[in-house]
């Protein structure tokens, strides 16, 4: 039978002393956190649709086809927050295979649903032509992006102090969410139907916000020694 | 190679089913030592934070020593490990496995401090042994009574060997053998602790063991050559 060599018993009254001049995080700190940030993330929510205002031809849109956009986009946003902002098991997030299917697979089954059962009512405004839908994708572009921005910020917050285990992964699930849940304020509010501004409109700067998130993590996470307290 | 067990380990046995969602691997199931003093740490006990580390620490120190293959780094990068987990503590959700986060922990800490290293152009293993040497801090010891001095010999020779043949593969391969075959841990638990998935844990780990057997074919089909091969260690030969 085998032991292993241990650490000098000088380190322990090391630590010790050096966590006595540390500020731990105050018991029931992820809680609070989330409960403080859900609220702040539904809050702003709240006010960006309240702000923006309803779409003017919401009455004559399929209700249900509307419905099944947001149930959709509210899933996929419901289970990227999870995915991005979970302890995890083991205390280091959400286990990568979960992760990689959450940042590959969702976005490209965001597409696909968004395509297929985004409303086109008669009164919806359409635009054909590339250049056309460009142009006019571009305001929903930054609509969502801004909405999204906080929430990122807020996620991020939350998961201040954790080290993860895929930094990168996390953050870009948090941008996917973030990106997700603005999309149904945009969805509300934007007027101009047809799959193309959909996915140039509202899910391709999800895109760039993952990215974001990815980078903003991995930022987070760089734990270069510093001084020993 | 010399199988080494950790009281520690034992804190992460009770919670095979790690790849369980949170609400589903708590339960009613009492929790092992080192999740109990997490626990007592995270809810304000200052005092358990020597509990957790007396749990917790050989594993980790071994770890990080294997890793630096320098005492004194791995010494400073075990104080960091824990002064994060006690700077984390109010994260810490009742009931989750503290090992993997501890390793996760320590091997960011260790990777942060090679690039660190690197990018003021210093060698990493600059304050370790050269090349071609193995540390005398590197391995473990023999506790159990009544083994004989060539065993003990061997043991120890192998042991040297393999982590000299260690050092001499990739890291990621060197941790995933380490974190399976040298810690027990899980392939799901050595996944989250390396950041990747379990198929890639184990295919890093298969690679590694293959380039052991190609490193240490001599030790393994001879072992009457094992007292030779310890001084072609030594001297730098692979």
């Amino acid at each position: 039978m085998t032991t292993r060599s241990g650490p000098p018993e000088a380190l322990r009254a090391r630590l010790l002393a050096a966590a006595a001049h540390e500020p731990p995080t105050r018991p029931g700190t992820w809680r609070r956190r989330a409960t403080g940030y859900g609220l702040l993330s539904a809050g702003w929510l709240i006010v960006t649709t309240t702000t923006l205002g309803v779409r003017p031809d919401a009455a004559q849109l399929s209700q249900g086809a509307l419905a099944q956009t947001l149930i959709v986009l509210a899933v996929v946003a419901t289970v990227a927050s999870v995915a991005a902002v979970a302890r995890g098991p083991a205390m280091v997030g959400t286990a990568s295979e979960t992760l990689l299917v959450v940042v590959s697979a969702l976005p490209v089954a965001l597409l696909i649903a968004v395509s297929a059962i985004d409303p086109r009512g008669p009164a919806t405004l359409m635009w054909t032509g590339l250049a056309a839908t460009i142009l006019h994708s571009v305001a929903c572009d930054l609509l969502v992006t801004v909405v999204a921005l906080p929430l990122i910020g807020l996620g991020w917050a939350l998961s201040r102090g954790l080290v993860l285990s895929r930094p990168g992964l996390s953050g870009a699930s948090l941008g996917l969410a973030a990106a997700t849940w603005a999309h149904i304020v945009v969805r509300i509010h934007c007027p101009i139907g047809g799959a193309g501004h959909a996915i140039v409109g509202h899910v391709l700067p999800a895109i760039s916000l993952m990215a974001l998130g990815a980078w903003s993590f991995r930022r987070a996470g760089d734990h270069r020694p510093r001084g020993k307290g | 190679m010399v199988r080494v067990t950790s009281p520690a380990r034992t804190c992460v046995a009770p919670y095979p089913g790690s790849m369980l969602l949170p609400w589903m691997s708590t339960g009613d199931r009492p929790y092992a030592p080192l999740e109990e003093a997490m626990a007592r740490f995270a809810a304000g006990d200052d005092a358990a934070l020597g509990d957790v580390y007396d749990l917790a620490s050989p594993s980790v120190f071994t770890f990080l020593l294997r890793l630096c293959r320098d005492r004194s780094m791995a010494e400073d990068l075990t104080q960091d490990t824990f002064l994060r987990l006690h700077r984390a503590r109010g994260l810490y959700r009742r009931g989750a496995a503290v090992m993997p986060w501890a390793y996760t922990i320590a091997r960011r800490l260790f990777l942060d401090a090679v690039r660190a290293r690197r990018s003021n152009a210093d060698n990493p293993n600059s304050g370790g042994p050269s090349d071609g040497e193995v540390s005398p801090q590197v391995g473990v010891e023999i506790a159990a009574p009544g083994i004989s001095a060539e065993d003990l010999l061997a043991d120890r020779e192998l042991s040297a060997a393999v982590d000299y043949a260690l050092a001499r593969i990739p890291e990621p391969q060197a941790t995933a053998f380490r974190l399976l075959k040298g810690e027990g841990l899980s392939v799901a638990e050595t996944a989250a602790i390396m950041g990747t998935t379990s198929g890639a844990v184990k295919l890093r780990a298969h690679r590694a063991y293959e380039a052991l057997r190609g490193m240490l074919s001599d030790h393994l089909s001879a072992p009457r050559n094992r007292k030779n091969a310890g001084k072609n260690v030594d001297r730098g030969a692979p």
